[in-house]
C-alpha cells in the first residue's frame, strides 16, 4: 500500500500567531491583557504529534513565487519572480501523479488560478473556491460595498469593494472561504481515503487581508468599545497613517482570521482521523511568509526601499506530522526552507527525487544522520518584469516599482544579514540577542556581515542567477 | 525623487497631510470631514521642508517624505 500526503498551507499565518511556537506576544492586545495572546488550540494539538520546525524561512517571496519553490523545490528567487509556472517546470503533482499517486488540489488562492498562472497543473481533480479578494467573479453593481473606513487607509479600494461583493451571500462561517476550501477538501476525502496513495494539497489565502474575520472570532481580540474605522485591507508602507486604535483593530482581525482558520484546520484533522487516515499520512502545515502590523512601523508586505525582510515575514511556521510518530512533539532548530518540501515528500513516497531539485529532503535530519542541512537561510524576491507586475500587484500587494532590486535576506542562527542592492544601506542583526531586530550592528561586527555577504554571492551563482542580479549585490 | 516633482496634498482627520502623486488620486481621498478638505498642490521640496514625515503614497504603499530625498 501506497502511503498519503496532505499538505495544508494557509498564507500569510505569522509564526507568533500559533501557541504551539511559545513566542512572546509582538503586542498587546487592549482589553485582553488576562486572555490567550492568540487562540490555535487545533495547531497546537497537531503541534504535539508532529515534528515543529523553529527555524524554518522562506526563500521565494510572496505567494507565487513561494508556490513555485515548493511545486519546483527550487530557489526560483535568485532568477525568476511572480510569474506563471513554465512549461519546463519538473512539479510535485505530475511527479506524485507518474508514480501512482492520485492528486487533489482545493484552493481559494486566487492568484494559482488566474490567468495562465495554472497552479492546478498535474493535478487529478482540483477545485477553485472563487470569491476572494482580487477574483474576477461578482460584477453585480447592485450588490452594496460598504466600507467603514476613509479611502486613503485602504489598499485597494475597488478590489476591497470586489471583495465585498464576491462574498455578498455569506451568511454563516461555513460560507466563508477558508470554512469552504476545507469543507470541499474534507468532502474529498471522504470519497477518496480509500485511493492507494494520494497527495491533497489544501491552499487557503487566510489568514491573508482582507481580514475579514466572523464576528464572534473577532471579539476574542478586539478592544471591546472599539468604536473606530474597519480598516480590513490596510494600505502597505508606513504604518502611521493609522491611528494606534486603529492598528490593534488591524491587529484583532488579523487573530480572528487565524483562528477560524485554526477552527477549520482542527474539523480537517478530525476527518483524517475519523477517516482511519493518521496511520498512513503525512501532514504537512504551513505559511508562505509573515505579514506586518506595526512592527518596524510598517504594515504589510512593503516594497522597494521599505522591502527589508525582517523575521516576521520570513520565518515562518512548518509543522510535520508522520503517521509513524517519527519525531511527534519535538522541536527541530536547524534552518529549513521551502524548497526542502518537495524532496521531504517525494523521500517519504518512495518517488526518486529529480536532479532539478536544489533544496535537500528533510528526513535525515529529522533522523538524525546529520546535524544540519543548511549554514544560512536566504529570503527574498525577484524583481518584477511588468509582463505580469499587474497580475502580482493585485492579488498579493506586490508595492514596490517595477523591476526595482530589493534587499535580499541571509539568516543564520546566530545572524540576519540584509544585503542590499547598490548604494542601499545594509543591516546586520545579531538574533541570538537582539530577536526583534531593534540594532543594526554592521559597524561593530563587518567581519560577520563580510562572511555572510560571500556566501549569498556563492549562493545567487549556484542557484543559477543571472550575473547581473548577483552583480548588483557585490 | 526630484525636489520639483509636483505632488497633491490632502489632510486627513488629524490634520496630517497625505501626498499624491496625481490630483485623480488625491481628490478621490478627500476627507469632507477634515479641518482642510481640499487638495493643494505642493512641490517636494516643500513637502520635505515643512513635514518630512508627511506620508506620501506612491507605488503602491505609504513613505515617509523624508525617505524619499
Amino acid at each position: 500500500m501506497k502511503q498519503n500526503v496532505i499538505v495544508i498551507m494557509n498564507d500569510s499565518l505569522r509564526r507568533d500567531h500559533i501557541n504551539a511556537y511559545h513566542v512572546p506576544p509582538p503586542w498587546k492586545r487592549p482589553g485582553h491583557e488576562d486572555e490567550p495572546f492568540i487562540r490555535t488550540p487545533s495547531l497546537d494539538a497537531l503541534a504535539e504529534e508532529a515534528m515543529r520546525f523553529d527555524r524554518a524561512y522562506i526563500a521565494s517571496y510572496p505567494t507565487i513565487p513561494n508556490r513555485t519553490d515548493l511545486y519546483t523545490g527550487r530557489y526560483g528567487f535568485a532568477y525568476r519572480g511572480w510569474q506563471p509556472l513554465e512549461p519546463k517546470d519538473v512539479i510535485l503533482p505530475e511527479l506524485a501523479g507518474a508514480h501512482g499517486y492520485t492528486t487533489a488540489l482545493f484552493f481559494d488562492t486566487p492568484p494559482l488560478g488566474a490567468g495562465n498562472y495554472n497552479f492546478m497543473r498535474g493535478f487529478d481533480a482540483w477545485r477553485w473556491i472563487r470569491g476572494q479578494h482580487g477574483d474576477r467573479y461578482i460584477t453585480d453593481p447592485r450588490v452594496p460595498t460598504p466600507i467603514d473606513a476613509d479611502r486613503h487607509k485602504i489598499r485597494s479600494w475597488e478590489g476591497t469593494q470586489r471583495y465585498l461583493r464576491n462574498q455578498a451571500n455569506r451568511e454563516y462561517e461555513k460560507d466563508y472561504l477558508a470554512p469552504r476550501t476545507i469543507t470541499a477538501a474534507m468532502e474529498w476525502l471522504e470519497k477518496n481515503y480509500m485511493q492507494d496513495g494520494f497527495l491533497l494539497w489544501i491552499d487557503t489565502w487566510d489568514p491573508h487581508e482582507p481580514f475579514d474575520p466572523p464576528p464572534h472570532y473577532l471579539t476574542l481580540y478586539d478592544k471591546p468599545d472599539y468604536q473606530g474605522q474597519h480598516i480590513i485591507f490596510p494600505q502597505y508602507g508606513r504604518a502611521d497613517y493609522m491611528t494606534p486604535e486603529e492598528l490593534d483593530h488591524v491587529r484583532a482581525l488579523y487573530a480572528g482570521e487565524v483562528t477560524m482558520v485554526d477552527t477549520w484546520v482542527g474539523y480537517l484533522l478530525d476527518t483524517v482521523k475519523r477517516l482511519g487516515l493518521l496511520d498512513n499520512t503525512l501532514i504537512i502545515h504551513m505559511s508562505d511568509h509573515g505579514h506586518l502590523f506595526g512592527d518596524h512601523g510598517l504594515e504589510g508586505k512593503p516594497g522597494g526601499q521599505l522591502g527589508t525582510l525582517f523575521e516576521p515575514t520570513t520565518r515562518i511556521p512548518l509543522m510535520i506530522r508522520h503517521p509513524g510518530g517519527t519525531g511527534a512533539g519535538q522541536c527541530i532548530e536547524p534552518i529549513v526552507q521551502p524548497p526542502d518540501i518537495l524532496p521531504t515528500i517525494l523521500d517519504f513516497l518512495d518517488v526518486p527525487i529529480p536532479n532539478t531539485v536544489q533544496g535537500r529532503s528533510l528526513w535525515p535530519l529529522v533522523n538524525g544522520e546529520v546535524d544540519r542541512l543548511h549554514e544560512c537561510a536566504f529570503s527574498g524576491r525577484y524583481p518584477l518584469g511588468t509582463m505580469y507586475s499587474y497580475t502580482a500587484t493585485s492579488f498579493d500587494g506586490w508595492a514596490g516599482p517595477d523591476r526595482i532590486t530589493e534587499p535580499l535576506t541571509v539568516t543564520t542562527e546566530e545572524w540576519a544579514f540584509i544585503c542590499a542592492p547598490g548604494s542601499w544601506p545594509s543591516h546586520l542583526y545579531k538574533l541570538d540577542q537582539d530577536p526583534n531586530q531593534d540594532r543594526n550592528v554592521i559597524d561593530v561586527y563587518p567581519h560577520a556581515a563580510a562572511s555572510l555577504h560571500e556566501r549569498l554571492i556563492e549562493f545567487l551563482e549556484a542557484m543559477g542567477a543571472p550575473a547581473d542580479r548577483v552583480e548588483k549585490f557585490r | 525623487m526630484d525636489p520639483d516633482t509636483a505632488l497633491y496634498v490632502i489632510h486627513d482627520r488629524s490634520g496630517r497631510l497625505i501626498a499624491f502623486p496625481t490630483r485623480e488620486e488625491a481628490e478621490a481621498c478627500v476627507i469632507s470631514e477634515a479641518d482642510d478638505p481640499t487638495v493643494q498642490e505642493r512641490s517636494f521640496a516643500w513637502l520635505l521642508e515643512n513635514a518630512p514625515k508627511a506620508l506620501v503614497r506612491i507605488y503602491y504603499q505609504y513613505y515617509w517624505a523624508e525617505e524619499l530625498a
